[in-house]
């Protein structure tokens, strides 16, 4: 490839980045606005959401007689595999031609797609995790759930989710602008690996020759994780934080050069 | 009584002129000489004469002239002499450049050929000029005064010889003529009249057409047609660069009469961007044929455009434009050939 | 406008630190080749342009429709990349001027000003000030884009190229909208104002790019050509 582009004037290392940090905010910031609106309301559907959820499932399981369940409540169960599912969920399906979407964008020269791909996850993340720690401090205020065991394990876990889900929306991206069909695969791909996200079960709770298979799977270390902080990790299986940040870096090694070449593919018409 | 002479533009017809008038004028006392081209002219001219016999002259007869003759009968020459015959002597008497005066001569050697097929024409040519003074005497009383009395046949027989004094053939009866007439510039450059480069061999290559029957086919070079950029005569491509635009017009030669095949062989060059050209052929200012051809970035190629040539005064113009403004690209004209098919 | 333009419109990328490359002041595309993948194969939109706009100069962009303009616009803005060639940037430039896009209807108009500023590092209260001076919406500002008028969102957009001080200015058609008023003031700003900046100007109006444009780059299918002469590039357009 010949191309070569000179974008002057250059600065410094410590420049760029700040220049990058301005950036990502102001797209954050543009991003907030155009999913929540001026009025309140969409703020408010964030948080109301998973506590809808917890309710309807207190109801259920109240009624159903099932409050207590395998040692760990079904309410917090329900609240985490919600809100990690979320967030992996929503990141793919945002990453979903994410070039075609932001096209306009781009012609801001201070501005690559990559900021703008962190600077959506990075909302989606933070919004993400507020809306559960509001849940949950909430639930915990009524005593639906217990205090959490270690909040730190618990946001390194979240924390390795949207690594995970923004080096996998990497992949995505590229693939669906470089290849048409690709979008169609991504919803029937996302419930298919449903099983295995550990959104449904918690690895204990499997015989051990389950275990070893679903314990190959990235996302389920990175559930056990966030539930090993939040009930004690007598209850989670051995979570790895290297073995999840391997594929991260191996999703990056993949996903930024194929990104790189889509964009050089990339054409609006 | 009215004798028509037709002939080329040149030496030959005029000493032929000349030579016939002096007989003529034994019979028919002082003529009046009478030149048109056309019936109108004809008209004009006719009422002007007074009641002085006529010696008819034409040189490029229009066609309604040319069927007009073709239908009456009597005695008529045709004098048709090689082109760079006509050529340089019409540049010598008229000043004229050599693509005018070839185009006045091709109009002239084509209007006349038509006049050969009438009966009673007495057809000469460059044949002729080896011919005795006394032979060519004979012969023109002979073809043209049958009925006069041997008297006034010795009488013209006399007045050709003396008038040809020093003479032995009719080449240097015509040699001394065209002296006398031209004076001093027939000295001078003769040989520089004749035509050179493209020219000359347009000439050459019109000129085989008429020797060697048909099928008439003959290939013009690209240093008859004119870039009309700065109507200087093509010489290598041109660049198409430019608003659309007529690029090549000529030659503006007269074509005998009937139905031609022109095949147009052009090269193109760096043409990226593409182009449609328009190439169109006219009998003077009247469309005959036009065509519509999308240029390819580069190559050689060649194509076809039929149209009939009604009447060989007007000559025929090809041109060809370009129909969209260029920013790129180069047009060579390598040759047009043209064919008569009918 | 204030702060410091320099760093304003530096795109950071890993090859910035190792070795800073000192572009001459001027924007530079070199035999730019853009090929598009369509199901009946390749398709060449662009082929072997060239030019050169230095500091204040101005060249206009003549080509009929299908001739590669808006591929251009977008190889010189950089949303794609050239299939080959080189785009070199010396100059800090604008995202086309009067473009609507990159802003989600429910943002509004101080938003998107808002937006701007941040991107480009300019004050936001004096960028709002700026752009209403010209985009005269008063109130409208505080409603949503959606509510816009097409003349509103017009004037909006050319308001918000005025916020960063670009050294050179796309501008794509932008004179061709909007009533008298709009273009008047689109000119005194571009042509008056900015008149020291340098401009790539997309246009059909020869009267404009003959009256500003030193050289013109006339584009037919994918092919294009600077001239210097620019009447001979606008009696060429013309039959094009």
């Amino acid at each position: 490839m010949s191309e070569r582009f000179i974008d002057t004037p250059r600065g410094r290392m410590g420049e760029s980045l700040l220049l990058q940090g301005r950036v990502i905010r102001a797209l954050m910031l543009r991003q907030a606005l155009s999913r929540f609106g001026h009025d309140n309301l969409g703020v408010f559907w964030i948080f109301a959401e998973p506590l809808l959820l917890a309710g309807a499932v207190m109801l259920m399981w109240t009624v159903a007689g099932l409050n207590k369940g395998h040692g760990v409540g079904i309410v917090p169960f329900v609240l985490a595999s919600y809100s990690l599912l979320t967030l992996w969920r929503g990141t793919c399906s945002a990453s979903i031609r994410a070039l075609r979407a932001n096209a306009d964008l781009l012609y801001h020269r201070n501005l690559r797609l990559l900021d703008i791909l962190i600077a959506r996850i990075a909302l989606d993340s933070l919004s993400g995790f507020a809306a559960f720690t509001v849940a949950y401090i909430v639930l915990n205020l009524f005593g639906a759930v217990r205090d959490v065991d270690d909040a730190l394990v618990m946001a390194g876990g979240w924390l390795l989710l949207t690594w995970f889900g923004w080096s996998f929306g990497l992949i995505v991206s590229a693939l669906t602008e470089l290849f048409e069909p690709a979008e169609h695969f991504v919803p029937p791909f996302l419930y298919i690996t449903l099983p295995m996200t550990g959104a449904f079960y918690m690895v204990l709770w499997m015989p051990p020759s389950v275990q070893e298979v679903v314990m190959w799977s990235p996302i389920v270390h990175i559930f056990e994780m966030f539930r090993g902080g939040m009930f004690g990790q007598q209850y989670a299986a051995d979570w790895s934080v290297m073995y999840v940040a391997g594929w991260c870096v191996a999703q990056m090694a993949i996903g930024l050069p194929l990104l790189r070449l889509a964009q050089h593919r990339y054409t609006t018409g | 009584m009215m004798l028509a002479i037709f002939g080329t533009p040149s030496q030959l017809t005029y000493w032929v002129m000349n030579t016939a008038r002096l007989a003529a004028e034994v019979i028919n006392g002082p003529m009046a000489v009478l030149t048109a081209n056309t019936i109108d002219e004809l008209r004009v001219r006719w009422a002007e004469r007074g009641h002085k016999p006529v010696l008819f002259h034409a040189d490029t007869p229009k066609r309604d002239l040319v069927e007009l003759f073709l239908r009456i009968p009597g005695e008529a020459i045709v004098v048709i002499e090689a082109l760079d015959e006509v050529v340089w002597f019409t540049r010598a008497t008229r000043g004229l450049d050599p693509q005018t005066a070839l185009r006045f001569a091709t109009r002239s050697v084509c209007t006349l050929e038509d006049l050969l097929a009438r009966s009673g024409v007495w057809s000469i040519d460059g044949g002729i000029l080896d011919l005795s003074l006394v032979s060519f005497s004979d012969l023109l009383i002979d073809r043209l005064f049958s009925r006069s009395t041997p008297d006034e046949c010795a009488e013209m027989r006399d007045k050709i010889l003396a008038y040809n004094s020093d003479c032995l053939n009719v080449r240097q009866a015509v040699d001394k003529f065209v002296k006398v007439t031209l004076a001093d510039r027939h000295e001078r450059s003769v040989s520089g009249l004749f035509l050179q480069g493209d020219v000359a061999k347009a000439a050459n290559v019109f000129e085989a057409c008429f020797h060697h029957g048909v099928p008439r086919s003959m290939i013009w070079p690209p240093g008859v047609f004119v870039k009309m950029s700065d109507l200087s005569y093509l010489e290598g491509p041109i660049d198409l660069t430019g608003p659309a635009r007529v690029l090549i017009g000529g030659h503006s030669l007269s074509l005998p009469r009937g139905l031609w095949r022109a095949t147009v062989e052009i090269s193109v060059s760096d043409n990226m961007s593409g182009n449609t050209i328009l190439s169109d052929i006219f009998a003077e200012d009247r469309p005959v044929c036009a065509g519509v051809t999308s240029l390819p970035s580069k190559g050689t190629f060649s194509y076809e455009m039929e149209f009939e040539c009604s009447d060989p005064y007007y000559p025929i113009i090809f041109r060809i434009s370009t129909m969209e403004g260029a920013i790129e690209g180069a047009l060579n004209l390598n040759h047009v050939q043209f064919q008569q098919i009918g | 406008m204030t702060g410091a333009p320099q760093v304003l419109i530096q795109n950071p990328s890993p090859a910035a630190t190792a070795t800073p490359i000192v572009a001459s002041r001027c924007i530079r595309a070199v035999n730019l080749i853009k090929e598009y993948h369509t199901p009946v194969g390749v398709k060449r939109v662009l082929d072997g342009i060239s030019f050169e706009v230095a500091q204040g100069e101005k060249i206009g962009v003549f080509g009929s429709n299908g001739a590669g303009k808006s591929t251009l616009m977008k190889l010189i803005g950089g949303v794609e990349t050239p299939t080959s060639g080189v785009i070199e940037r010396g100059l800090t430039m604008s995202w086309p001027i009067g473009l609507a896009g990159g802003f989600a209807p429910t943002m509004s108009g101080l938003d998107a000003i808002r937006f701007i500023a941040r991107l480009y590092g300019a004050p936001q209260g004096h960028a709002a000030e700026q752009v209403d001076d010209f985009a005269e919406l008063g109130r409208y500002l505080q409603l949503p884009i959606s509510t816009y008028s097409s003349g509103m969102r017009a004037r909006l957009m050319f308001g918000l190229t005025l916020i960063a001080n670009f050294e050179c200015l796309l501008i794509d058609e932008v004179l061709s909208v909007g009533d008298q008023r709009f273009r008047k003031k689109c000119h005194e700003e571009l042509f008056v104002k900015r008149a020291d900046k340098a401009m790539i100007l997309i246009s059909h109006d020869q009267g404009i790019v003959r009256e500003y444009c030193q050289q013109a780059l006339v584009l037919k299918r994918g092919r294009g050509r600077v001239f210097d002469d620019l009447d001979l590039a606008i009696s060429i357009y013309r039959t094009l």
